[in-house]
């Protein structure tokens, strides 16, 4: 037990030591989710401030007197887009889209005839795009406005061309929480728990081996079982250290939050952070025994880093099984890693409480791959420096 | 004491790789048997190291001798052949040997962000020792090789003679009552080597321990000036063993470099011919 405290020590003080690991720790837990947000926000910000401008760039608008008529009585201003309408939206100076109205509107629109009128923008030009939506209601409004003064010009009512109304109503629990653009976020965390204790696990093994120091190590009167468990004791720390940096990232976030209305959906308190935190530390824990094992072998720094990306590549995957399942979720979910945390970190967010069934499934599950990697570490370790 | 007894081992190396044909690209990904090809790295090496004296494994490069020195150390695993320290039977992964045994590996393989002090500590922990012992036995090493400057230094920025002291340090931390030291003076300058001759005689003498100390090298000087008893290594085994002077007699030269050359490739080549 001594030497393996000794053993963790060391691991320890080596990981906090090294850049690499430190920096790898620290972005991956404490930028992840705060940046996923912040950009989402401003998004969301953008799509909201375009549809409360209220002006509408517009080339020929004196061609339609009635259809400016109709924008200024909506509260619209109107103004005269610039000559160079196509090059400045591509090079993102106009940030609307362009209302062309044809010279013939007028006469046309008395005639009866059909009439046709172009919204322009630069399909790379995000805020435009997102300008679409408004100015095709407002114009939309408009037809739906001429076509009921014809119909009533020729007295039939309106009301005949809408004579269902259709409602949507939310069979939404009381205290769940819509959740939207948070779905991403358990992804966001598992990447975070994976990557961030990543480097911790290499340098213990491949790295200690590739800097010529394993050898040595193996000199001394210890088991393969205490350099197993010592060496997982110190990656475990750092991978749980990621995992309460992460949540607690969480908290600085809300207050970054400039939207409103993502600052409603997220609404991530002291109960959801325990939830989460029972939720993700025994993963932390058992995903550091793996990247420990997976590690083991390997001759050098870079043949660990790579086999450990490919096993970290299947955590995105692992999260969009959901999508194969749509509906009910089947029982076996709960017991596979990373799946069953993803989802009760998503009902964590959408204020459902965690049962205890699953949870303890998940912890079951958790210290099965731990005791394996650990197993197998411990047998292997004494090892690989024989060759 | 350490006592090894006609060694053998085999490595298995792989064939020249090779991207010619499809065979070759599919041995290359693991799909089809790979070619291989054996090396007698250690082909009969058998000597004994005594208490209180400095043995030396002489050899060229590739001669067998690191090979030789990390199956003593339990790292590697004989194909045959018996190894004891001390009466006690080496096995490898196993380290029931391994608390009487201080070794200083060709790698040295400190830990750069650990300063020497931390480096020599934590191998003194490992081996049991109470961290009050361990304290006092770092001050004592570090006086003896002369390297308190450098104990609160990270091991990042050492130099050769600085990496070796510490490596030594932490190797002897436990007091072990065999060292093995491999190429020790490898890339040391010439006070830096005088300086460890001075410390491993000490180590050999009564007031040092009385040490078993094997220490190999391909160096003469060092065999000259240092060694009690020479095992020449020559492909995988000895050729011969004795004091210097034996050797010198045994090869009927004057000069240890020609009586080695005679020794270890002149004799043996003699020897294969003999056996064509």
């Amino acid at each position: 037990m001594r030497a393996t405290i000794s053993i963790l020590r060391k691991e320890l003080k080596d990981a906090l030591r090294d850049r690499r690991t430190l920096m790898t720790a620290l972005f991956s837990s404490l930028l992840g989710v705060p940046l996923m947000l912040l950009v989402f926000s401003t998004v969301l910000s953008q799509v909201e401030s375009q549809e409360d401008k209220r002006t509408v760039y517009a080339v020929g608008m004196q061609f339609a007197p009635e259809l400016e008529n109709f924008i200024l009585r909506q509260g619209y201003q109107i103004r005269q887009a610039p000559e160079d309408y196509a090059a400045k939206s591509r090079s993102k100076e106009l940030d609307q889209p362009v209302l062309l109205v044809p010279s013939d509107f007028q006469k046309k629109l008395h005639r009866g005839e059909k009439l046709t009128v172009e919204l322009a923008y630069d399909t790379s030009n995000r805020q435009a795009e997102f300008g679409m939506r408004p100015l095709k209601r407002l114009l939309e409004a408009y037809a739906q406005e001429t076509m009921m003064m014809d119909l009533t010009m020729r007295g039939i009512s309106g009301e005949l061309l809408q004579r269902i109304d259709i409602k949507e109503r939310y069979l939404q629990k009381a205290d769940e929480r819509k959740t939207s653009l948070t779905e991403m976020l358990p992804m966001m965390v598992l990447m975070a728990i994976v990557v961030g204790g990543m480097y911790a696990a290499i340098d213990t093994t491949a790295g200690e081996r590739e800097r010529g120091s394993l050898e040595p190590l193996m000199m001394n009167p210890v088991s393969g079982w205490q350099l197993a468990s010592g060496k997982w004791g110190a990656v475990a720390i750092v991978g749980m250290g990621v995992v309460i940096l992460t949540i607690f990232s969480f908290f600085p976030t809300q207050w970054l939050i400039r939207n409103e209305t993502l600052k409603a959906e997220f609404q991530f308190g002291w109960k959801d952070a325990v939830g989460f935190l029972m939720v993700l530390l025994p993963l932390a824990a058992s995903i550091a025994a793996l990247q420990i094992a997976v590690a083991l072998d390997c001759k050098s720094y870079k043949e660990a880093q790579v086999r450990n990306q490919i096993v970290t590549m299947f955590i995105p995957f692992v999260s969009l099984i959901p999508i194969v399942f749509p509906g009910r979720e089947p029982a076996w979910f709960q017991w596979v890693p990373v799946l069953a945390q993803n989802q009760m970190m998503n009902q964590v967010l959408k204020g459902e409480s965690l049962h205890v069934l699953p949870v303890a499934a998940a912890l079951l599950v958790c210290v099965a791959i731990t005791a394996v990697s650990l197993a197998y570490i411990s047998r292997k370790m004494r090892q690989v420096v024989m060759h | 004491m350490i006592t090894v007894k006609d060694l053998h081992k085999e490595f298995v190396r792989q064939g020249k790789p090779s991207v010619g044909s499809f065979k070759d690209i599919a041995r290359a990904l693991g799909l089809m048997k790979k070619t291989v090809e054996t090396v007698k790295a250690v082909n009969g090496v058998s000597f004994h190291a005594a208490d209180g004296a400095i043995t030396g494994l002489l050899g060229a490069n590739g001669a067998g001798k690191t090979t030789t020195l990390r199956m003593i150390a339990g790292l590697l695993q004989a194909d045959s052949g018996d190894i004891h320290v001390d009466g006690t039977q080496v096995r490898a992964g196993t380290y029931a040997t391994q608390s009487q045994m201080g070794v200083l590996s060709d790698a040295r393989g400190l830990y750069p962000r650990l300063t020497a002090r931390e480096n020599i500590h934590y191998y003194g922990l490992l081996h049991g020792m109470e961290p009050g012992l361990v304290e006092q036995r770092t001050t004592q090493l570090a006086a003896w090789l002369e390297m308190q400057p450098l104990l609160d230094r990270r091991a990042d920025g050492f130099s050769q003679g600085e990496r070796m002291k510490t490596a030594l340090a932490r190797a002897l931390v436990h007091d072990p009552k065999n060292i093995i030291l491999d190429e020790p003076t490898n890339g040391l300058d010439v006070v830096a080597t005088r300086a460890l001759r001075e410390f491993l005689r000490w180590l050999r003498s009564p007031e040092g321990g009385a040490k078993c100390i094997i220490v190999s090298t391909h160096i003469m000087q060092e065999v000259e000036r240092l060694c009690d008893e020479v095992v020449i290594v020559a492909n995988g085994k000895n050729v011969a063993r004795g004091s210097v002077e034996e050797l010198l007699a045994q090869a009927q030269e004057n000069n240890f470099e020609d009586a080695f050359v005679k020794l270890a490739f002149l004799q043996a080549t003699t020897a294969m011919k003999g056996a064509a």
